[in-house]
């Protein structure tokens, strides 16, 4: 049976190379952390600032029109009176209005072509003439 | 495995002396256990939150925040405050030799000879290190991922509507986002494939899971499975203790009949 219980154990002290081992280890992750976390919030703030300049482009080009509302053209305001809304100016409330100027998107697509394949303009000219009857 | 002439005399043991390896330091192993828990606790939740269970993802995405909390504070504390053991372990890891070369042509340690080589005579592995050069590999990987998921994780949490607990908030752009994500996704798969394999043979594998109780443990090894597995380490150990234990009753008693 065992007399003497002996308990080892890694030396006290570190080596030097182990020390410069830690201390490049310490040094790698907070210039890591620097780099990937400066990389993420410049490239946030580079982001906004050409989105910035660039509304302020658009803004700028717009305050510089004569014609800066829809509304107010002359040219859409004769195309209402004399076709879409015959008499006067109803955006979106007749039938050519919608077949004519109505965007849609994506999923919407192929529903509106089919409905623009079914129902001709000739058609769409009556009921325009027929709403009108009844706006007026 | 072939067991290395051990020819350090503190770690040599006879009939008269016996022989304790204190391998893990009390701060190591609760470092390690806060680890442990931090991980598995972002893993399972964000393994949880990747396929959308149908559970509340609030409360998933904290516990996941929290565990990453737990596991960067506590490996960050234990780096700054045993920065000896921390050193020691960076530098176990990233030191490689022929002895490791033939570990892995071994292969991988003799680990797969009963499952590839069931006939024949085991390989010859060469004396390890603490760590053998899987444990290595493994530390530096676990070491980088974590790194790389810690750094990724709080930036997305700071981008949140929130913030860091409302006190840490920044904006990231959308393709930054995506790309943090992307990162975040794929550093974890690895990760988590490497802890897969460390906590089977370190927990499940009966020839090696005899270090489970040195880790979570008094942090005392093995001696035989020491000095076959990790011989080149118990080499260089010194001695830390050395104490008399008690005569047994049974000498005296054989005396007496003796001098009558």
């Amino acid at each position: 049976m065992a007399r003497i219980e002996r308990t080892i154990g890694d030396p006290k002290n570190i080596t030097r190379r182990e020390a410069v081992m830690g201390a490049g280890a310490l040094i790698f992750s907070a210039f890591c952390a620097t780099a990937i976390g400066g990389f993420a919030i410049g490239t946030y703030e580079k982001v906004m600032s050409y989105i910035s300049k660039r509304i302020e482009v658009l803004y700028a080009n717009d305050r510089n029109r004569a014609k800066r509302r829809s509304h107010e053209n002359a040219e859409c305001i004769e195309l209402y009176h004399t076709y879409l809304s015959p008499g006067t100016m109803m955006p979106a409330k007749t039938e050519l209005s919608h077949r004519l100027c109505h965007t849609t998107y994506g999923k919407n697509v192929k529903k509106q072509i089919e409905h623009l394949q079914s129902v001709s303009v000739e058609h769409a000219v009556e009921e325009t003439e027929a709403q009108m009857k009844t706006l007026l | 495995m072939s067991e290395m002439h051990i020819t350090n005399p503190a770690a040599i043991e006879t009939d008269d002396v016996k022989v304790k390896i204190f391998k893990h330091h009390l701060s190591s192993r609760i470092a390690h256990g806060c680890v442990a828990l931090g991980f598995c606790a972002a893993a399972i939740t964000g393994v949880l939150l990747f396929l959308g269970v149908d559970m509340s993802r609030g409360a998933m995405a904290l516990v996941h925040a929290l565990g990453g909390l737990l596991l960067t504070v506590a490996a960050l504390v234990y780096s700054l405050t045993n920065f000896k053991f921390f050193s020691r372990f960076v530098a176990t890891c990233l030191h490689y030799d022929k002895d490791d070369l033939g570990w892995i042509t071994a292969p991988m340690g003799g680990y797969l000879d009963p499952y590839l080589f069931r006939n024949q005579p085991p390989h010859y592995v060469p004396p390890q290190d603490k760590y053998n050069t899987g444990q290595k590999g493994a530390g530096v990987v676990l070491f980088v991922g974590t790194l790389i998921l810690a750094i990724t994780g709080f930036l997305m949490w700071a981008n949140t509507s929130s913030g860091i607990f409302g006190i840490i908030k920044i904006s990231l752009a959308p393709g930054t986002t995506w790309l943090l994500w992307r990162a975040h996704l794929l550093v974890c798969v690895v990760t988590l494939c490497v802890f897969a394999v460390h906590f089977f043979l370190g927990a499940i594998y009966p020839v090696t899971n005899v270090e489970f109780g040195t880790m979570f443990g008094n942090g005392i090894a093995d001696y035989k499975y020491t000095k076959k597995k990790h011989g080149k380490w118990l080499q260089t150990l010194e001695v830390m203790e050395e104490k008399e234990l008690d005569a047994p009753a049974e000498k005296k008693e054989l005396e007496e009949p003796a001098d009558k």
